[in-house]
């Protein structure tokens, strides 16, 4: 259900309610930063997702419809969310009933979204910026306190522009900033019966670095020729060489060949971070025939 | 020269990299680890430890500093029926060597242990430690005991050179109507193991202390009667592994030399409910053994400013000899020397 009022020729207020209901469920684990995320259909166990989002925006195009820009709210409410039991490993009752490694909850998302766009002249782009807050609610999880979602992003900024040189070269670039994941860290360590067992942060409870890149482009394109159009692409991805968290890992290294132990003394407790994609120039040739 | 793009993009690929890095994590807090125990018949004893921040460094040093062994007082007490604080003083007792950890216990037990009715069950019991200017309390409750129909002895699925390999197996019925939150322990309290020297030999090898096997509610088996069986703990805490029966290994020079069968202690025990979530959690900790995709759990503790678990337990204890098609029907009454 949707709605546009429209104050002027170039301004309007819209608004939006949804229902939706999602089918398969993002599963991640909150240990480590890893690519691990499963997706997991309904089942008798696991109920659909179900959302209701409400949203409310002021669009205001700038000069001849030169400027688009628009400041939007939204609130969504979630329920049958899942997220891994505290202590299951993914891979649990894998042969029998995986379902009851999920614990099952409800959630909330707001932010606000802001979007700059200049569509017309030689240099076109947009500045898009959200602030918004994602919370889950599990009894079963964290002591049944709220918890932030692991892609819970406080700040996202874009900002991309495409600079129109000549005829023949074209310009681009593209600036993103988010906001890092939160992942569940491991704290401080004690023993109980001579084996060492960890205390953690509270779910989600602590922020890796953000992630941010700046890519570059030029776009060269040649006189079109009668049978085809060709154009190359010169780009260079991460041009500062971001090291932007992929994931991050916890391990208590011992010398080689050992096992090593608390009562020894020869563990050492590391994080590592791993990242891929560093700067990375590129070449494409297009054509259209 | 035409390889050069693709070398570049294989390096740009490989040089991913990895690094280490560091956390800007508060100090942990100074907190106590508290380990203790009370069963029917005799003394409560606490094992006292504390944290060490996870990125703190580990060295040979690191073991000894985690050990506690100046707390001001350490006093366990319960109601009696008129109301009044029935009151035991704990005091310290270097039974496990300089190495370890020192144990806080009732040193009345050992005038005369026979008649010693401080601990029983279906009575709670409240622990209050004073150190370091805290004081660090919690409460248990020691509930009724419920001992297993029979445990036997059964050969491991055979593979080539494994015929001696045992499980021990029980059949239990859980009581109806009521709430039953079981721990099993055990250790092998005789277990031979070839001496690696020149002379071919073996030695007793037992278990130092109990180790903990299992632990959970019956939720999906109340008032059943079914079968289990109880692995042996590994080093690691996780417990899968078999035990030994009898049998003859050659050494190197050809002589034959002949190993008696593992005499298993097994622990079964009712416990309070906070205890259960706790023990519950440290077996799922120990199964997950420092693995990176598995989901973080704190252990629920019930000790109120400070880490661990006070737990009242109901035992009936089983000597086992691992003899192949033995059943065992008796219970085991053991000494002092053998809850731990």
């Amino acid at each position: 259900m949707s709605f546009r009022y429209k104050l002027s020729t170039s301004s309007s207020f819209k608004g939006a309610y949804t229902q939706n209901y999602q089918y398969i469920h993002l599963a991640s684990t909150s240990s480590v930063s890893l690519p691990t995320d499963l997706w997991v259909p309904s089942s008798p166990l696991i109920k659909p997702k179900f959302a209701d989002q409400y949203a409310l925006g002021y669009f205001k195009n700038l000069n001849d419809n030169m400027f688009e820009t628009s400041i939007e709210a939204y609130y969504k409410e979630m329920t049958n969310l899942i997220e891994y039991k505290e202590g299951v490993l993914p891979e649990d009752n894998t042969n029998s009933s995986s379902d009851d490694a999920f614990s099952f909850g409800d959630g909330d998302s707001y932010g606000i979204e802001l979007l700059l766009k200049k569509s017309k002249g030689k240099t076109t782009g947009w500045i898009g910026y959200t602030w918004s807050k994602t919370t889950r609610f599990f009894d079963e999880v964290n002591n049944g306190n709220s918890f932030p979602a692991k892609y819970d992003r406080r700040h996202d900024l874009s900002i991309t522009a495409t600079h129109k040189y000549s005829n023949k070269w074209t310009f681009s670039s593209v600036f993103v900033y988010a906001t890092g994941n939160s992942i569940t860290l491991p704290t401080e360590r004690y023993v109980i019966g001579e084996n060492i067992y960890t205390e953690f942060t509270s779910r989600n409870g602590f922020r890796i670095d953000p992630y941010h890149r700046l890519d570059i482009g030029a776009t060269y394109t040649p006189k079109k020729k009668k049978k085809f159009q060709s154009s190359w692409n010169f780009s260079i991805y991460n041009v500062y060489s971001r090291k932007n968290p992929y994931f991050i890992y916890f391990a208590l290294e011992s010398p080689e060949g050992t096992d090593g132990s608390l009562v020894e003394g020869n563990l050492t407790p590391k994080a590592y971070q791993v990242s891929i994609f560093p700067i990375l120039p590129s070449v494409t040739w297009n054509f259209n025939f | 020269m035409k390889y050069n793009f693709l070398i570049f993009f294989i390096i740009c690929a490989l040089f991913s990299c990895q690094e280490e890095i560091t956390f800007n994590l508060p100090q942990a807090e100074n907190k106590l680890v508290v380990e203790g125990s009370i069963e029917p018949g005799f003394p409560p004893y606490v094992i006292l430890t504390r944290n060490q921040g996870y990125f703190d460094p580990i060295d040979v040093n690191t073991y000894n500093d985690l050990i506690i062994d100046d707390v001001d007082s350490v006093m366990v007490w319960f109601f009696d029926d008129s109301g009044n604080k029935v009151i035991r003083y704990l005091e310290k007792v270097d039974v496990l060597g300089d190495s370890l950890p020192p144990i806080y216990t009732d040193l009345n037990y050992f005038n005369n242990s026979m008649n010693y009715t401080f601990s029983k069950e279906n009575r709670t019991y409240f622990l209050e430690i004073y150190w370091n200017n805290q004081i660090i309390s919690s409460f248990t409750t020691i509930p009724k005991s419920t001992p297993l129909d029979c445990l036997w002895v059964e050969q491991t699925e055979v593979t080539t050179d494994n015929e001696f390999k045992c499980d021990i197996r029980a059949m239990y019925t859980d009581p109806a109507n009521e709430q039953n939150n079981i721990l099993i322990r055990s250790k092998r309290i005789q277990h031979y193991e070839r001496e690696d020297t020149l002379v071919c030999f073996n030695e007793n090898k037992p278990d130092f202390n109990l180790k903990l096997v299992d632990s959970g509610s019956d939720i999906l088996i109340n008032g059943e009667t079914f079968e289990t069986y109880f692995p042996r703990p590994k080093e690691n805490g996780f417990p899968n592994g078999n035990y030994n029966s009898y049998r003859i290994k050659k050494c190197e020079d050809g002589t034959e030399l002949e190993f008696p069968e593992d005499i298993v202690l097994i622990k079964f025990c009712q416990i309070d409910e906070p205890s259960v979530k706790f023990w519950r959690g440290l077996v799922r900790q120990a199964g997950t053994n420092g693995n990176p995709f598995a989901e973080p759990l704190n252990l629920v503790s019930n000790i109120e400013g400070g880490l661990g678990i006070f737990t009242g337990y109901s035992p009936v204890y089983y000597k086992v000899p691992v003899v192949i098609d033995t059943t065992i029907f008796e219970q085991y009454y053991p000494e002092i020397s053998d809850i731990f």
